[in-house]
């Protein structure tokens, strides 16, 4: 086949059709005539001849038709045609259109958002060099041997100084270890003083993570060099939030804790090696002299690169020798070391979420297809008289099908277009709105999918044209039928009836299986509402207090902070002086917010009852030996009006230089103290060893549809923590006196950081956000469905009384009264019912 | 043979290509010719006639061109182009080896 010959021709065929149909013509007029003058001279009448040629040519129309296919003008030609005939259709039902448009958009809006979310946050690659080898190595001070396994816990305990020299030194698995500190402070200059999180690293933190920098560079060994300039480099959202996206940044210097610090780079939005919270900056550590051999100061998550080769279970085994050696230099303040790889690291529970999310949103995208597929299929039912008739003037069933197949890509790029929109709307509601407690990483470059989309749309394009060909199919062998029932028959036919009904039977099986799902899941989420959470969250403000470590120095776990104590005392007492307020409450984690990370628990004199247990990671058996530890001032009893089981609570008089006390709770008690009293007994918890001195009652901490868990409550004046909670009782609003307390304590330190003010009923509603994304997915979902079934069963019902319009009329005229013919339509609709249930039954 | 129609329109190509290989000739011409040639034993169905030179066409094995007919009107002559001339030939030897093999097989004894 030659393109020169061919392509004339197309051009001819497309552009000059007027010109081709006319030659077509007069082609066939030339051998009609030729053929009439044949029959003439064998000596028929001209009108014979006539008759005569006609037969032997066949349909005129048809040859005709069957020349323009060979010619394929007809493909272009149908197609557009058929485009516009499409139009028209939807045009003559825009109902149909709309509601079918509308749903596809709706699935394909919701899939294509959440997918983008899935893929960004699981499946894009991480943002460093050979990411698989990358681990992070925490601590663990509960019993030797704890592991990380796959799908379990992935945050242990946080290790010291003289822990990463130990590993640095003794650990061979290892190309480089690294490690960073969590460090908040104070940003100046700008608009407005503000706290901003940022991570203090050590030495080879780039260099082991190799993510090249966006602008400038990463931290380098000369910057660890002491006496060296202060540098920092800054995160891409700290660059676009905060200095303008500004080019030049590389050597401009920004005010951190009052310090004049050079920024040297700029990491790219990507970058993002930690599992909680953002970091705005990195500055590198300086080492210091004692840094060796100390042992107190927590808080140091290190990170590391295996050689290559090495899996991390085999540097789990080369740590599990190591802890062997080092629990016999240190017995008394010794950690063990549990390995987690970077990915699970990084992704951590996440998934679960996601998978709801996915799980809810494939859902919604099938609901989406079988109720356009019904409708489909109900009108292409509707259109089985057109059919017949085209087919009778000539249509192959091929060409028909060939115009379902432009309607429903009509149909899937309208749909695909408006999904579109929404998949944006919905992806940038959806990002604003998760709350930043659901750790999900690097959600900040999620972006709508292009492929993705495509993919989901040509799914819906597949599914509707398979069930558009497949009634089509039912229909044509029964198209030959139609006709005579169009004319003829007076009542339609049993065999039709029955696909109707099937739809009937199948849309509301279907829709109320989502009901009933839709209204569990809000009756489970309203449940949860009304659980009690065991301690009175009306009228309470609750906010953040961060403490800038420019202004009262370094925080360090378990060391006396008389700056902080006094600190929170002088808190206390600014804001219990504000009008409104009735007491205030102060912890260094927020009920319901927070989950509590537990530390294993040695009770003097018992059984070490670990050991039995030891080697077991598994969340159920480790909360047996854990407590939570919550530092609480001595008020939070009263101002959260818990309810005390024996003893005391804490009170004033156990100050710093008060021997340290504890308030346990009832959960605690059944677990450790199952049949004794535990008033009185001394335990010891990571750095403490307290006497209990009272019990209080059982009260929600880390999660409303969570079990109690052991807690343990310190208090703030022995050891204060780095930052704190405020919730204060208020007489009335907590919306009110908000301001009044913000204006006081800024009275008091203008640069002290408040954050996340809010009342605690609304802490609370946000900790139930999945259970509610879930309620208010589905229930959408369901209603949505329900509506969309009850249009599907509306054009079928109707479908089947238009056809029995004749029988009617008929037995109208022959004495039935309306109610009669009303019963027949009703009856025929109420006998599916013990089908409907009958098929619900399984389901439910 | 698995597809009898095949056979059937590969054959009316094939005798429509063999006909315009003397020369360039009308449709209602092929035809005639056709029958004339085959001691009127085939009869070319009319109706699939113009399909196929439509078909032909497009594959360029063979080109259209309006004349005059033997009585003076506008025709449309069709011409072999040197593709159709080699698909022609093609064809005849493919034919050639599958009438004889049906050939042999009818008259096995």
């Amino acid at each position: 086949m030659r393109w020169y010959y061919k392509l004339p021709l197309r051009m001819r065929s497309l552009f000059r059709k007027d010109k081709a149909e006319l030659e077509l013509d007069e082609e066939l007029r030339f051998h009609l005539q030729s053929q009439i003058e044949e029959c003439v001279k064998q000596g028929m009448n001209p009108q014979e001849a006539r008759h005569a040629a006609f037969r032997a040519l066949g349909g005129v129309e048809q040859v005709k038709e069957e020349c323009r296919d060979a010619r394929r003008i007809n493909f272009v030609d149908n197609f557009l045609q058929d485009g516009r005939f499409g139009l028209r259709m939807f045009r003559r039902s825009p109902g149909f259109a709309v509601i079918a448009c509308v749903t596809l958009a709706l699935g394909i809006g919701a899939t294509t958002s959440i997918f983008s979310v899935v893929k960004t946050v699981i499946f894009a690659p991480l943002p460093f060099r050979q990411p698989e080898n990358l681990v992070h190595v925490w601590g663990s001070d509960g019993p030797p041997g704890q592991h990380y396994r796959r799908g379990d816990q992935v945050f242990f305990s946080s290790a010291r100084p003289a822990d990463l020299y130990d590993w640095r030194e003794q650990n061979q698995s290892f190309e480089r270890i690294s490690a960073y500190r969590k460090c908040s402070m104070l940003l100046t200059g700008g608009k407005e003083t503000d706290l901003v999180d940022g991570q203090e690293v050590y030495d080879d933190f780039f260099e082991m993570l190799g993510t090249p920098a966006q602008l400038g560079r990463g931290l380098q060994a000369s910057d660890y060099e002491s006496g060296g300039a202060h540098v920092v480099v800054i995160s891409n959202r700290m660059w676009v939030q905060r200095l303008a996206a500004n080019p030049d940044i590389i050597g401009a210097r920004i005010s951190l804790d009052r310090e004049s610090y050079q920024i040297v780079g700029v990491m790219p939005a990507t970058f993002y090696p930690t599992p909680w919270g953002y970091s705005e900056f990195w500055i590198p550590h300086l080492a210091n002299q004692g840094e060796r051999s100390d042992r107190k100061s927590w808080g140091l998550i290190p990170l590391a690169r295996l050689k290559p080769g090495i899996t991390w279970e085999q540097a789990q085994i080369q740590f599990d020798v190591i802890s062997a050696r080092l629990i016999e230099d240190h017995p008394d303040d010794f950690l063990n070391a549990v390995v987690v790889p970077m990915d699970a690291q990084l992704i951590g529970s996440s998934w679960k979420l996601l998978l709801l999310l996915s799980g809810g949103v494939t859902l919604l995208l099938l609901i989406a297809l079988v109720n356009v597929a019904n409708l489909l299929l109900a009108r292409v039912l509707e259109r089985q008289t057109e059919f017949a008739i085209r087919k009778a003037l000539g249509a192959s069933g091929a060409r028909i099908a060939y115009q379902l197949f432009i309607e429903n890509l009509g149909l899937s790029l309208a749909a695909g277009a408006l999904g579109f929109g929404f998949a944006f709307v919905l992806t940038k509601v959806m990002l604003a709105n998760l709350p930043e407690s659901t750790g999900l990483p690097r959600l900040e470059t999620v972006r709508v999918d292009f492929p993705l989309l495509a993919f989901v749309c040509g799914i819906c394009f597949v599914a509707s044209m398979t069930c558009s060909l497949m009634t089509l199919k039912n229909s044509r062998d029964r198209s030959s039928l139609t006709l005579q029932i169009e004319g003829r028959a007076f009542s339609s036919g049993s065999g039709k009836r029955r696909l109707g009904r099937a739809f009937i039977v199948s849309e509301f099986v279907f829709s109320l299986v989502l009901l009933i799902l839709g209204v569990i899941l809000v009756q489970s989420f309203v449940r949860l509402r009304r659980v009690d959470p065991g301690f009175d969250p009306s009228n309470l403000l609750a906010f953040r207090v961060q403490v800038p470590a420019v202004s009262y120095g370094k925080f360090s776990f378990g060391a006396k902070d008389p700056r902080r104590e006094r600190l929170y005392e002088q808190l206390e007492q600014i804001i219990a002086a504000v009008p409104g307020i009735e007491s205030v409450a102060m912890s260094a984690l927020l009920p319901l917010r927070h989950e509590i990370n537990p530390s294993p628990v040695v009770i003097p004199g018992h059984e070490p009852p670990l050991s039995e247990r030891s080697g077991s990671t598994r969340l159920d058996t480790v909360i047996q030996i854990q407590t939570g530890i919550e530092r609480v001032n001595p008020e939070y009893f009263r101002a959260l009006r818990l309810k005390l089981v024996s003893g005391r609570f804490l009170e004033e008089r156990d100050g710093p230089e008060a021997p340290l006390v504890a308030v346990v709770n009832e959960t605690f008690v059944k677990a450790f103290f199952p049949s004794q009293n535990p008033i009185g007994k001394r335990v010891s918890v990571w750095y403490g060893n307290p006497v209990i001195v009272g019990v209080v009652a059982d009260f929600k901490l880390n999660g409303l549809d969570r079990n109690a868990l052991p807690e343990m409550f310190w208090s703030l004046r022995q050891d204060p923590w780095t930052d704190v909670w405020v919730m204060a009782r208020t007489k009335s609003d907590p919306a009110l006196v908000a301001s009044a307390v913000l204006k006081s304590i800024r009275n008091f330190d203008p640069d002290m950081p408040l954050r996340d003010m809010n009342s605690m009923a609304d802490v609370i509603s946000e900790s139930l956000w999945l259970k509610r994304i879930a309620a208010v997915l589905i229930g959408l979902v369901a209603g949505l469905a329900i509506v969309l079934a009850g249009i599907g069963i509306y054009s079928v019902v109707s479908y089947s009384v238009s056809q029995r319009t004749k029988e009617v009329g008929i037995r109208v005229a022959v004495g039935a009264s309306p109610s009669d013919v009303l019963r027949l339509i009703l009856g025929e609709t109420w006998r599916l019912a013990p089908v409907w249930w009958a098929a619900l039954l399984p389901m439910s | 043979m698995a597809k009898p129609t095949d056979l059937v329109q590969g054959t009316l190509d094939l005798l429509i290509l063999r006909t315009l290989a003397l020369q360039p000739m009308h449709g209602w011409g092929i035809a005639q010719r056709i029958r004339q040639v085959s001691n009127e034993v085939l009869q070319v169905n009319q109706g699939a006639l113009y399909p196929a030179l439509h078909r032909l066409e497009q594959q360029g094995w063979i080109r259209a061109k309006w004349g005059e007919s033997e009585n003076n009107r506008r025709a449309k002559f069709y011409s072999m182009t040197p593709d159709g001339a080699k698909y022609l030939r093609q064809e005849q030897e493919q034919w050639k080896r599958l009438s004889s093999a049906i050939g042999l097989v009818l008259d096995m004894s």
